[in-house]
């Protein structure tokens, strides 16, 4: 092909000389081609920061993890629901499994606006849960047998209040030693706080369960009801069927645990992947609309330049080019004005999502694809949209063209 | 040319541009045609000049027959042997003077630096010199025409063929281009010029006139 002996100077000279001479038209047209690939980029960032959302919910819970949480009882009359007698039911059916019992409550804390969530938990959550220790120790059965006041704070309580090993905390009037600092891995998920029990944000703090007649009069009473057990399955084990069975002992009559709502890595995802579907679907077809569109125009201003540049294709032709060169012009040009547009529109939704970033009620992901998929998506946009045009220009024979003015 | 027809469909049926046009064209020659409008002159340069094929008879170019040639052939004709200039000049606007120059090469293997001696040159011949770096459209129509000269002598072309070449240009313009004209012939290359305007038919060797198309001595 004659291109071959023109550097890629020359063909972009050639392709930027065609665009400048017509700069409003091709303003338009970038504008059109750039709505339809914002629009798909940011489609891409929601389905990706759902994607991710998903694989961190589930992380949040742990592998082979469930959870069991009490139900709210419609009649408060009704002696229903989990208490830390099931707890022990299950930890002597499944011996293998770790089980741990949480109670959860809000507590203001005197200088602070934001109030706490204290834990009320035994010495296994940090292992059923997969958490891991920053510094010092989580708590143990000592803590949890002696009603030892020692906390256990999560790492931004440590880096944003400053609190540390050792240091005295009043929860409730009542004064705490701080044993050790967890990474409870939920940062960025605190959205999720007031409808996912499992995920306690990033201001927490763990105490010994047992602590509960001292300072919260709710633990009082012979069988002490709690908000979740935690039920770590470990790997030489089968997990449905584990579940399964840990369901139906529940179920019995006698244990009265009334009906606890089980959540499980694949109902988190399964949630998700349901809404992920849902937006493909209808932000999808917006994007498809928008990149149709976005289509139509270039393959317009691709006509019109032919047309316009009749005269010009007739000189190519006049000092020698075939018309597989004149087609290659206008294919070419077709795929760096759509290819622009692509980079422009990746480059405007990457800044309007990393400045706004905090603010945006959904979660948005950047990544490979919010760049790489608008690129190729352009590059096979324009070899649709610039193939009629392209081949419109090869086919117009030189001594028509040069008679066109 | 020997027999040359050349037809074109119209919404009203054919139109017989050329009817079996006999015509020979030595080397060194610098033949003019006139006619009046329609006549059919401009098919017979496009023809000559590889732009067009006929619909009927034979067009031989240095003794070898072209009606076989595939475009890819006539192509490496219209690139390296034959040179056109158009009444409206047909220049790239937004390029300077030299760039419209170097366009000549733009579809063939060149040395950069050499073309750009070899531009200098042609436009320096054509009376340029010192404005290589003008935009091309900010020329008057005269620089206009002879920039469109020097691009198309810049690869020594073997024919050159001008279609109303000072169609567009007063008086002491079309004189310029035409004593330019006259230097090239002078310096043996063959030009075929498509005219309406009698006053120029002093400068060609040879002169037919094309009517109805069909040519008459």
């Amino acid at each position: 092909m004659n291109i071959q002996a023109a550097s890629l100077r020359v063909v972009l000279q050639d392709i930027r000389d065609g665009l400048r001479s017509r700069a409003g038209r091709t303003a338009l047209t970038l504008f059109a081609v750039i709505i339809g690939f914002a629009s798909l980029t940011a489609l891409l960032a929601v389905l990706g920061g759902l994607e991710s959302k998903s694989q961190r919910i589930v992380k949040e819970l742990g592998i082979n993890v469930a959870g069991i949480f009490r139900q709210k009882s419609v009649d408060a009359k009704v002696d229903r629901g989990l208490e830390e007698r099931h707890r022990e039911v299950l930890a002597r059916s499944f011996a293998d499994c770790l089980f741990s019992s949480v109670r959860r409550f809000s507590v203001p804390t005197a200088g602070k606006d934001e109030p706490l969530t204290v834990i009320a938990t035994d010495g296994d959550l940090a292992r059923v849960r997969q958490w891991r220790l920053v510094e010092g120790r989580f708590l143990d059965a000592g803590d949890v047998a002696i009603r030892r006041r020692v906390a256990v704070i999560s790492r931004s309580l440590n880096g944003r209040w400053g609190w540390k090993i050792d240091d005295l905390i009043e929860l409730r009037g009542a004064l705490f030693r701080v044993v050790g600092i967890l990474d409870v891995g939920n940062g960025g998920l605190d959205a999720e706080m007031d409808t996912s029990p499992w995920i306690y944000g990033e201001l927490v703090v763990f105490v010994p369960k047992t602590l509960g007649p001292l300072w919260l009069k709710a633990w009082d009473g012979p069988r002490p009801p709690v908000d979740a057990i935690f039920m770590s399955v470990p790997a030489t084990r089968d997990f449905g069927q584990t579940v399964d069975l840990g369901r139906r002992l529940l179920a019995q009559p006698d244990l009265n645990a009334g009906l606890p709502s089980w959540v499980l890595p694949d109902t988190l995802r399964a949630g998700i992947q349901s809404l992920e579907k849902t937006i493909a679907w209808t932000g999808g077809s917006v994007s498809a609309l928008c990149l149709i569109l976005g289509g139509l125009t270039l393959m317009s201003l691709m006509i019109a330049n032919v047309r316009d540049r009749v005269c010009e294709i007739g000189l190519r032709r006049s000092l020698g080019a075939m018309p597989r060169d004149i087609a290659f012009l206008f294919f070419l040009e077709g795929e760096l004005t759509a290819c622009a547009a692509a980079v422009i529109a990746v480059i405007f939704v990457h800044l309007v999502v990393l400045a706004g970033r905090l603010q945006t009620p959904f979660p948005l992901k950047l990544g490979a694809s919010t760049v790489l998929v608008p690129i190729a998506a352009a590059a096979i946009l324009a070899a649709v949209f610039s193939y009629g045009p392209a081949r419109l220009a090869a086919r117009i024979m030189p001594s028509e063209a040069l008679r066109y003015e | 040319m020997s027999g040359v027809t050349r037809r074109f469909a119209q919404a009203s049926g054919f139109h017989m541009a050329l009817r079996g046009v006999n015509l020979s064209v030595a080397e060194g020659e610098f033949l003019a045609i006139t006619g009046p409008s329609g006549s059919g002159k401009t098919t017979l340069l496009h023809l000559a000049a590889f732009l067009d094929r006929p619909t009927a008879g034979r067009i031989w170019f240095e003794g070898c027959e072209t009606s076989l040639f595939e475009e890819e052939e006539l192509s490496l004709l219209r690139k390296h042997k034959i040179a056109m200039i158009f009444q409206n000049y047909v220049l790239l606007p937004y390029r300077s003077v030299l760039e419209n120059v170097l366009f000549r090469f733009r579809y063939m293997d060149h040395d950069r630096a050499e073309s750009e001696v070899r531009a200098k040159e042609a436009l320096a011949k054509m009376g340029l010199r010192g404005l290589e770096g003008r935009p091309a459209r900010r020329l008057s129509a005269g620089e206009m025409q002879r920039v469109a000269i020097a691009r198309a002598i810049v690869c020594s072309p073997r024919l050159l063929a001008a279609d109303e070449p000072t169609g567009n240009l007063d008086r002491a313009a079309t004189t310029a281009i035409m004593e330019s004209l006259v230097a090239l012939h002078r310096s043996g290359i063959t030009i075929l010029m498509v005219t309406h305007n009698e006053e120029l038919l002093a400068y060609a060797t040879r002169h037919v006139v094309c009517r109805d198309g069909v040519l008459e001595s």
